[in-house]
């Protein structure tokens, strides 16, 4: 329950004050949002399993989102970037319809 | 904030708390177990799947190494699982403030900002061509529009030169009014009246010497414009008809030219001044600046000759 309404005030923080992203970092920033999302659900659906642990959340929040950033960076040293970007959002499309496919059981029974 | 976080993780801490202590053994094989016939979708799973397993592990190490001392490991490890809280929240708010920026960033300066170099390039690449093409453009419209601005200009001088002839034409036939240095021609009867083959000679004299537009007055009748085509006649009562119009002496011809060489054209032995002084009459010349030829003809429009091309 913390988490969501953080989660809420953080977007309202975020829309009132924008936030002025760095530089170095605007290439990576979405990805890295779609990872954190990733992460969200998979917490959201582990809560539901019952098996929800704080510790392995902010381990694969963290990681997902290094993951996701590193990849991405390296994509870009490659040059291929754009393609190596692409394939992220739909691995983490993936796992996230994944995930909400599991919570809508949970909370439908459907 | 600050305040209700921590009744709140108590709260959260009452909820979870029971789910380690009192039945880890049932606990953890519990979830695995549907875990397995729901995982439909296993590759996708990596999350839940990841913290069964990791859960396991833990929940198995936990009651082993609080064996000896319980005590001791139990504050430390709630304020561990504190600090954890804390950081699930502020990841949660982190995520919320990097969305909402994105977001911002997104719908403000559209994705030219986040794009990657490579597209950048790309998009450069294309509006550089765009610019050659549209520069080609202006280049082919700017010549189209020289193009046609020189032929309306041409078509200006065309046009220019048309009406030039025109007037030159029309003062030649008659048609329009002209004025010019010349000389005026009054020719007085004496007791006999001039008869028309002396104005003709008089008109033909004026035309050898240059006279280029010419008009005939008397003291009744509208002045005539004189034309290669005007016809000159006696008529019973002493008048002059000229051109139809009946005129009556004396006689006022108007001829525009080189006043000088008309004037000695007038006048050599032999000539106008000397057959109107011998029929009896009077010759006055003069020469006013500039002389104006008023009397028009309408042009006659040709019913059997046709231009050749």
């Amino acid at each position: 329950m913390i988490p969501a309404l953080a989660l809420i005030v953080g977007v309202v923080v975020g829309l009132v004050f924008e936030p002025s992203v760095p530089t170095g970092l605007e290439p990576y920033l979405p990805i890295a949002v779609v990872a954190a999302l990733d992460a969200v659900f998979g917490g959201v659906r582990a809560r539901l399993d019952g098996i929800f642990d704080d510790k392995v959340f902010v381990v694969s929040f963290v990681s997902n989102v290094l993951v996701a950033a590193l990849i991405v960076y390296l994509g870009d040293k490659l040059g291929v970037g754009g393609q190596l970007s692409t394939g992220v959002v739909v691995v983490l499309g993936v796992r996230i319809f994944g995930n909400v496919a599991a919570i809508r059981r949970h909370i439908f029974r459907a | 904030m600050t305040d209700p976080t921590p009744d709140d993780d108590a709260v959260t801490e009452a909820i979870t708390v029971p789910l380690p202590t009192p039945a880890p053994a049932t606990r953890a094989p519990a979830p695995r177990s549907p875990a397995s016939p729901e995982a439909d979708d296993p590759p996708a799973v990596g999350e839940p799947d990841a913290t069964g397993r990791e859960l396991v592990p833990a929940r198995a190490v936990r009651p082993e190494a609080g064996g000896p001392s319980p005590a001791h490991r139990r504050p430390r490890e709630a304020s561990r699982r504190l600090w954890m809280k804390v950081t699930v929240v502020a990841l949660c708010a982190l995520l919320g403030v990097s969305l909402a920026a994105q977001l911002r960033r997104n719908e403000k300066d559209g994705a030219l900002a986040g794009a990657r170099q490579e597209d950048l390039v790309r998009i450069l690449d294309e509006l550089d061509s765009r610019e050659q093409r549209l520069r080609a453009e202006i280049a082919e419209l700017q010549e189209r529009r020289r193009t046609l601005s020189s032929a309306a200009e041409g078509s200006q001088t065309v046009q220019e030169d048309l009406e030039r002839r025109s007037e030159e034409l029309g003062i030649l036939a008659g048609t329009i009014p002209a004025e010019g240095e010349g000389l005026r021609l009054v020719f007085r009867p004496g007791s006999s009246a001039l008869g028309a083959e002396l104005i003709l000679d008089a008109v033909e004299e004026l035309r050898g010497a240059g006279a280029e537009a010419m008009q005939m007055g008397g003291r009744t009748g509208s002045p005539v414009r004189i034309v290669a085509a005007t016809a000159f006649l006696d008529t019973e009562n002493d008048h002059l008809l000229v051109g139809n119009h009946d005129l009556s002496g004396p006689y006022t011809l108007l001829a525009i030219g080189d006043p000088e060489t008309m004037r000695a054209a007038l006048a050599i032995p032999g000539g106008v001044v000397d057959s109107v002084e011998d029929a009896g009459g009077k010759l006055q010349i003069d020469a006013p600046d500039p002389v104006t030829v008023t009397a028009t003809l309408s042009p006659a429009t040709p019913r059997y000759a046709e231009p050749v091309d």
